[in-house]
């Protein structure tokens, strides 16, 4: 498809085709600069942050004669609008930086935090590791004895932590979606790193067997977040109701198979 | 139970969310009481947490989805049931995966989804005349920012499709005498004179980019305005454009800072 929004006509694309990259930014920011405080303040409304990645995001744009801009224009075809691609990009920015100024600036609530739940924060929100691989490298390391259940209890305090404070946008963009609470029951039989590891390759292997886009489905809501509109439109599903219900069915029956196969219900 | 069971859009919906304040209230009562709902939404959300504790993004490859795919698919414009190698990359980069929820998460917000709407209008995110406190950090990245919005605030007004005349960037542009620094109780903008300029446009910034005022005189000096005053130790860019000729072409200064200090005669 051919982008639609930012046809070539639009006075800054025209002035940079001219090479007039100077002008052609002062027309660019004039027209996208609401678009881009409005990408940053998904992620910060810290108004001091706001305008630090403001100047951060205008440098990288700018940067050598606006070449981001001219690279998007350059291909024969889009995928993608030009503000949408445009929001993707400065969202790259916003989280990168926000990563290397806030985050690793070791925000006030994470001395509240215990000291193994800091630990946790470290490998989990600074570092981007699994859940699993963030529990071995604390048993090697600091604690030989730690239950995968004492592991897991203290991972969602942190993210509770976390969510508690404005750092959560983008501190949930790092590190991903935190595990669901569970009934007492079904976590004593569930949180066992051992049984974790082997349920989850279970269900993946058994949404193997499902067709594609409902695996993408059951993938991208459950495990990644996606607003079921947003999986909706992509897969041409008529709307948010049909993800909910195709993700439930694709879930019961990855149940039902591993049911059939002698795997308790508790092993899920 | 006498009221009958939730949907499996609902037990979905509930098991999805941490909290359930989006859920109907009836239904939460219901599965408050109701052993099968609260199994149901268990396996869920044990299902779930299987496989966000192994899930983790691995390092960008070159298979890996571009920045204008990843939009792409996030606004619906690619059909991922006509693209196969597409979905079976998502389905095996979990890297690819989060940044597409990400991206979707993105464009749904309100405030993006307004600006992707009305993307032409020049207005700042707010034109707040608010009082001012001013960080320790900001000032230079108000100045960084200014020195490449500044000029496009102010040009983007004027902006013509064409010059045949010499460009504006070989104008003289004014150049700013006072205030700059901290000014214990400034009263005139001054500036120098611009060759052949028949009008000045001064602009004031708060360190949001916002323009708090805006005067126009054929002068080189204008007396600063009462509302900088209405808070003390307020820092401010400013800045002048020289109108040069009759075609609408503006030569702009630099940006200066100044801090009001409110003196006690004032």
């Amino acid at each position: 498809m051919n982008a639609g929004d930012a046809a070539p006509e639009e006075p800054w694309l025209t002035a940079l085709q001219d090479g007039d990259s100077d002008r052609a930014w002062d027309l660019f920011v004039g027209q996208y600069r609401r678009l881009i405080f409005a990408t940053i303040r998904h992620y910060t409304r810290d108004d001091d942050e706001v305008m630090d990645v403001f100047a951060d995001v205008c440098m990288a744009l700018r940067e050598s004669r606006l070449l981001r801009l001219r690279k998007y224009w350059d291909r024969p075809t889009h995928t993608a609008r030009f503000s949408s691609w445009l929001a993707t990009v400065v969202r790259h920015q916003v989280i990168d930086w926000l990563r290397r100024h806030g985050l690793r600036q070791r925000p006030r609530f994470s001395a509240s935090l215990s000291t193994l739940q800091q630990q946790i924060f470290d490998l989990v929100f600074l570092q981007g590791r699994s859940h699993v691989e963030a529990y071995e490298v604390l048993r090697t390391r600091s604690n030989a004895t730690l239950s995968f259940s004492i592991f897991a209890e203290d991972l969602r305090a942190t993210y509770r932590a976390v969510d508690a404070t404005r750092w959560r946008p983008v501190a949930r963009e790092i590190a991903g979606p935190g595990p669901l609470s569970l009934a007492d029951a079904i976590a004593e039989e569930v949180i066992d790193q051992a049984v974790v590891i082997d349920t989850a390759s279970r269900i993946a292997s058994a949404l193997g067997s499902l067709p594609a886009d409902e695996r993408l489905a059951v993938e991208m809501f459950v495990v990644h977040e996606m607003p079921a509109a947003a999986i909706a439109r992509a897969l041409r599903w008529p709307n948010a109701k049909a993800v909910y219900n195709r993700v439930y069915r694709a879930l019961a029956s990855v149940r039902e198979g591993l049911k059939r196969r002698g795997i308790r219900r508790e092993d899920l | 139970m006498i009221d009958p069971h939730p949907s499996e859009v609902e037990l979905l919906q509930i098991a999805a969310a941490e909290s359930s304040t989006t859920c109907d209230a009836s239904v939460l009562l219901h599965v408050a009481g109701c052993d099968s709902c609260r199994h149901a939404i268990d396996m869920l959300r044990a299902q779930a947490t299987a496989l966000r504790f192994v899930s983790r993004p691995g390092h960008r490859t070159d298979d890996c989805l571009d920045e204008e795919s990843i939009a792409g698919i996030a606004e619906g414009n690619i059909d991922l049931n006509g693209s196969p190698a597409i979905v079976t990359h998502i389905l095996g980069c979990a890297r690819c995966a989060r940044e597409l929820a990400a991206a979707a998460r993105l464009l749904d917000d309100a405030e993006v989804q307004r600006a992707l709407d009305d993307r032409s209008t020049n207005t700042a995110p707010a034109r707040r005349r608010r009082p001012l406190v001013i960080g320790s950090l900001s000032l230079a990245a108000a100045a960084a920012v200014l020195a490449l919005l500044g000029r496009a605030t102010l040009l983007s007004k004027v902006a013509k499709p064409a010059y045949r005349e010499e460009s504006v960037s070989s104008v003289a542009a004014p150049v700013l005498i006072s205030p700059t620094g901290v000014a214990t109780a400034p009263d005139t903008f001054r500036w120098t004179a611009v060759p052949r300029a028949n009008r000045y446009r001064i602009s004031v910034f708060d360190r949001s980019g916002t323009v708090v005022w805006e005067g126009v005189t054929r002068d080189t000096a204008v007396a600063v305005p009462d509302l900088l005053w209405h808070s003390a130790n307020g820092t401010y860019l400013w800045g002048v454009e020289a109108r040069v000729g009759w075609e609408d072409r503006w030569a702009a200064s630099d940006l200066a800072p100044f801090t009001t200090r409110r003196a006690s005669a004032r």
